[in-house]
């Protein structure tokens, strides 16, 4: 009797802590977590690879893409940081994948995305952010090419305190090495 | 390592050339020296990496989703039916704690019961009555969200 007592307790520990732990694991579902503007969108791609030679040979991953009601497509790039605020790199990111799926599809890719922060708290914030056009993309790529072949001098990061944390730092110029 | 890759063919990736909005001067130095990061940076991308991960399984798992097994095999995957169970489950099931659980449950369980009625016709038959009664209060209730 004890042990048949016992038994079941243990089976009912286990069973809460399975539940408790599936819960868990499920309560972020993707619906928790794409933007509030694309709620009736429909998620199409996800991890997708784009690779296009023409105007630029580019290959871009898509970490989400969403087609609207009206068959256009809208973008999605997941990023973990502090700071719940999109970068310039962050448009430039997307900008390139617009232009990839663009060229390669042939579908209309919105001139806006979404930037999804996760946060060291876990939670997750949107930000709606507006994408260079084809040309802004292409003319970066050839400025790329022009600094790494030493045909333009490069610029440095907006912020010095960008600079603290970077892996090359010994060997930049801009502090005078 | 990607670099060199993408490097070799003269192609650059959305991520190589977003770094051009952060530090021009890193991107050239990236190209004489290659890449290079702090131990910190690495814990970040290794953070990020499984960010990532995590974030497509939850969309594979929104695109599986779209089933409504019993549903499907009574009325058909296109019936009127289907579509308002399926509206009724992402419009009020999936947009709660309790409403998720009950979905996840109701897919564990759900291929099974396929698997009977398949066998039996009889309770096609009686499982579609039942349905029909749960899908008219389905779309009473969504009707009743929507009215203004």
């Amino acid at each position: 009797m004890t042990w048949s007592a016992a038994y079941l307790l243990a089976s009912l520990v286990l069973a809460v802590w399975l539940v408790r732990r599936w819960t868990r694991l499920h309560a972020s579902c993707e619906r928790a977590s794409r933007p509030r503007e694309l709620a009736n969108a429909e998620l199409v791609y996800m991890e997708k690879l784009f690779r296009i030679g023409e105007p630029i040979r580019l290959v871009a991953r898509v970490d989400r893409a969403y087609r609207l009601p009206g068959g256009s497509l809208v973008l999605v790039e997941l990023k973990t940081r502090k700071m719940s605020r999109p970068y310039l790199s962050d448009v430039i990111q997307l900008s390139a994948q617009r232009l990839a799926i663009e060229m390669l599809t042939g579908e209309v890719v919105e001139p806006y995305g979404y930037v999804s922060v996760l946060g060291g708290n876990r939670k997750m914030r949107s930000h709606q952010v507006r994408l260079l056009d084809a040309e802004a993309v292409v003319d970066l790529y050839r400025r790329r090419e022009a600094i790494r072949t030493g045909r333009a001098p490069p610029a440095y990061a907006s912020a010095e305190s960008a600079c603290r944390g970077c892996a090359l730092r010994s060997r930049c110029d801009r502090f005078g090495r | 390592m990607p670099t060199r890759r993408h490097a070799q063919r003269n192609e650059v990736s959305a991520t190589e050339l977003a770094e051009m909005g952060f530090c021009e001067k890193r991107v050239q130095l990236v190209h004489l020296y290659g890449e290079q990061a702090m131990p910190e940076q690495r814990k970040a991308m290794a953070r990020g990496q499984m960010a990532h991960q995590r974030y497509l399984e939850e969309g594979l798992a929104a695109t599986a989703d779209r089933r409504c097994f019993v549903a499907t095999f009574v009325f058909g995957p296109d019936a009127r039916e289907t579509q308002v169970l399926r509206a009724y489950r992402d419009a009020v099931l999936l947009r709660r704690r309790w409403g998720r659980i009950l979905v996840a449950a109701y897919y564990r369980v759900a291929p099974t019961g396929c698997r009977i009625m398949a066998r039996s016709p009889a309770t096609v038959v009686r499982v579609r009555r039942i349905l029909r009664v749960v899908v008219a209060w389905c779309e009473w209730a969504l009707g009743d969200r929507r009215a203004p």
